[in-house]
């Protein structure tokens, strides 16, 4: 029983984070139609811009109040900030280019985001070992809140990194919810998605929509990866780790509809109940082989085949017909 | 009734010319590879022999995708994980099964150099080489196997959708390698197990090693395999995107609803397209393979995949001379520049993203070298005649500025010819690009490449030049490769 809580708790808790990813990838595809591959490195963006505010404003050791809220709004607004940046410079002039064009951008703006950051120095400057998280010697990532038992339930803690993610998650997405379908500003990125010239025509600045949906978007993933980095004690390297934390987001948002609030958080879901609940009881009922354990990222991809095929746009996605 | 051919005596093809002309080509592409693995392999030296060995296999690699991603035009990330198969099923006959078939060690135990392929197959062409060759075959067909599997998604799917399920393929490949069980040395234990019985033993995740050598450089033989391979493989798709077949495929990526008005098998054509590609990719896996002399699956994943992308997607979707120049290049210029190395990834990263916004169809595009105007005498003519609105003159100068800073970078280490260079490559590129637009459009291509090269030479010189202001002991890095 207290092992089936804990299983439940931590679903929740990587589904929480999955959310945060996915709703990035979410928007901006809901808005240009284009997955934006970069996604996945603006949240080990986040990990790293994190390490580094945190290190530059020396609460290495003091677990101060101030530290998470500060070093967290930091984070979100540099990784806001690039973003931004990064559709200034790659994807605006590829805005009516094919999508395989966007695509194989994004592409290219995930490498060099990725490999910039496995760099284990800069040229020209010394000692940025210790500042910036860069190359492939690990370093530990700063305890910016003590993870405190908030409550026990049998045997089972209830730690505050979990309670953190899943309620920022819920939060997030009922506020991003509410953006979209209350707002002015939603109603004009609704608008953009519907049509980009007509909406144009109508008065809506489609640049300026554009720029706050990518800086959201990579608000909310620098969010997700510095909460990664605090729950794992992540060693921050430019490893697979990010990569495959990105995909699963990415999976998640296209297996819950791509394009659709609502769905990124049920795929999110899906995602980690499939990643954590179904592995932990498909291990347990073939006891002694070494390599069911190893399949938690089979039954993710699987999961998205499948989906894919039986619903191509996803669960909760619009289905599109296509017109000559 | 007859067919028009039997009836007209003319149209009839003579049986012996007919297969001539089939078949001279490979006969020609055979005899090229043997001549190269004789004469080029003994003269270029190991170093070089081993950067054409590479080459060589990331045509094959690049050639395959083309069909998908380029002829088709359906965005295939999963590449790598028909490598990795072709790998294993090859690493698999030539690892247990030359022990089976050939049986050429002491029974005793494992001793080193005793599956190398230099000293018990019996020479060239001998019993290990074959059975390598028919490694490479099982490793072409257990892969495309699985592009049937890989290709069916593609029906449904297309565009950013299908390039995430091809992926989610291949980290499925990928997880499924690491969790094959243990692989034993022991002769042994080897000889006295069925090859059904090990056909789970791949290593898992420490990889499959001591994979005989028959494509390392060094080795008698590897030129002229993986050459073969590489040059099969170009008739191949030569002959694909000259054919109805391939102008099928062509039709398909430039708009499926159209192509099918017009009577291609839209199915059939891409389900082809991703089992030959396939094929190819597992033969390419299966030299890999034995050129390295391991698998790692870890190295075979999505950024594997990407690298084959990036060789595609800057010589130009749908070319054939394109991907070569583009393997030639993208596998030549780190090794040149190996002082960079750490930067290689960064330097692919910009290189995408700059000719996508550049150059969105690649460098060549769907065109061939043979196809552009400069190799035609009447062009020359014409530029000699009148420069200034030969785009194409203004665009090759850029192109040869950038190609001369990134020599004077490793000959003549002068800061400031490097820089003029370079900048003159960047300028003569911009406006060769912007003249060219406003005539026929030729010359695009080089002005892009003159742009890329001279923002890549530019790049060096500043992370050289910020190495060397920082640390000031060490001597100005930039002669450091010498040529």
């Amino acid at each position: 029983m207290s092992d089936l809580l804990q299983t439940l708790i931590n679903t929740l808790a990587v589904g929480g984070l999955y959310a945060l990813i996915a709703l990035g990838y979410t928007l901006v595809y809901g808005i240009l139609r284009f997955i934006n591959f970069a996604h996945s490195d603006i949240v080990a963006w986040g990990g790293w811009v994190a390490f580094t505010v945190a290190s530059g404003l020396g609460f290495l050791a003091g677990e101060s109040v101030f530290a998470m809220p500060l070093v967290m709004l930091l984070t979100m607004g540099i990784c806001a900030a690039m973003g931004v940046t990064i559709e200034l410079l790659a994807y605006r002039p590829l805005r009516k280019a094919p999508r395989l064009n966007v695509l194989i951008t994004a592409i290219g703006v995930s490498l060099l985001l990725q490999n910039f950051g496995l760099l284990d120095h800069i040229p020209g400057l010394s000692k940025t070992q210790d500042v910036f998280p860069f190359g492939n010697r690990p370093s530990t990532m700063k305890s910016l809140l003590p993870n405190s038992v908030l409550g026990e339930i049998g045997d089972v803690q209830i730690r505050l990194y979990d309670v953190l993610m899943i309620v920022l998650a819920v939060v997030l997405v009922v506020a991003l919810e509410r953006l979209v379908y209350k707002t002015k500003l939603g109603r004009a990125m609704r608008a953009v998605s519907f049509d980009e010239r007509t909406a144009a025509l109508m008065g809506i600045n489609v640049n300026m929509v554009v720029s706050v949906t990518f800086a959201i978007g990579s608000a909310l993933a620098a969010a997700g990866g510095l909460l990664f980095a605090l729950r794992n004690d992540l060693r921050m390297t430019a490893d697979s780790t990010w990569v495959l934390l990105g995909l699963k987001a990415f999976v998640a948002a296209v297996v819950g509809g791509i394009g659709n609030v609502r769905g990124a958080a049920a795929g999110a879901l899906l995602i980690a109940f499939v990643e954590v609940f179904v592995h932990r009881y498909v291990t347990a009922l073939v006891p002694g082989s070494t390599w069911v354990g190893q399949l938690q990222d089979v039954y993710v991809f699987v999961i998205l085949i499948v989906v894919l095929l039986w619903r191509p746009s996803g669960l909760f996605g619009k289905s599109t017909v296509e017109k000559v | 009734m007859k067919s028009l051919q039997e009836r007209v005596p003319g149209l009839m093809p003579n049986v012996a010319v007919a297969f001539g002309r089939s078949a001279g080509p490979f006969v020609v592409a055979i005899v090229l590879a043997l001549v190269m693995d004789l004469v080029i392999a003994p003269a270029a030296g190991l170093t070089w022999t081993k950067i054409l060995l590479d080459v060589g296999i990331a045509i094959v690699l690049a050639g395959s995708l083309n069909v998908v991603n380029g002829y088709a035009g359906q965005f295939s990330l999963g590449q790598a994980g028909f490598m990795l198969i072709g790998a294993y099923a090859a690493a698999f006959l030539t690892f247990y099964g030359s022990m089976h078939f050939i049986s050429t060690c002491p029974p005793d135990a494992m001793t080193p150099g005793c599956f190398t392929g230099k000293g018990p197959t019996g020479g060239f062409l001998g019993s290990g080489q074959l059975l390598f060759l028919a490694g490479c075959i099982l490793g072409g067909v257990i892969a495309s196997l699985l592009g049937l599997v890989v290709g069916l998604p593609s029906l449904r799917l297309r565009g950013d959708y299908l390039a995430i399920v091809t992926l989610g393929f291949g980290e499925i490949v990928r997880v499924f390698g690491q969790i094959t069980a243990r692989q034993p040395k022991n002769v042994e234990e080897i000889q006295g197990r069925s090859l059904a019985d090990l056909a789970n033993n791949l290593g898992g995740a420490e990889g499959f090693s001591q994979i005989p050598d028959y494509t390392a450089a060094g080795t008698g033989g590897a030129m002229f395999f993986v050459f073969t391979f590489a040059f099969i493989l170009l008739i191949l798709i030569y002959r694909l995107k000259y054919s109805s077949k391939g102008r099928a495929l062509l039709a398909v990526r430039e708009n499926e609803i159209a192509a099918e008005a017009m009577g291609v098998d839209t199915t059939r054509a891409k389900v082809v397209a991703f089992v030959f590609s396939a094929f190819f990719a597992g033969i390419g896996g299966a030299l890999y393979a034995h050129q390295v002399g391991a698998i790692d699956p870890k190295e075979l994943g999505f950024q594997k995949s990407i690298d084959l992308v990036i060789i595609v997607v800057i010589g130009g979707m749908g070319s054939i001379t394109g991907v070569v120049l583009g393997a030639s290049i993208l596998v030549v210029l780190p090794e040149l520049f190996r002082e960079f190395s750490e930067y290689r990834m960064i330097v692919y990263a910009l290189a995408l993203i700059v000719v996508m916004i550049a150059r969105p169809q690649g460098v060549m595009g769907v065109q061939e070298l043979w196809d552009l105007a400069w190799t035609r005498l009447a062009w020359w003519r014409k530029a000699f005649v009148n420069l200034r609105t030969r785009p194409n003159a203004l665009a090759i100068a850029a192109f040869a500025s950038s190609v001369g800073s990134l020599v004077a970078y490793k000959v003549f280490p002068v800061v400031g010819l490097i820089l003029v260079l370079a900048v003159g490559g960047i300028v003569g590129g911009v406006f060769g690009r912007r003249l060219s637009r406003k005539h026929d459009g030729s010359g695009a291509g080089w002005g892009s490449v003159a742009l890329l090269l001279g923002i890549i030479a530019l790049l060096a010189l500043v992370l050289a030049l910020a190495e060397a202001s920082h640390a000031v002991e060490v001597e100005l890095p930039l002669g450091a490769g010498g040529g």
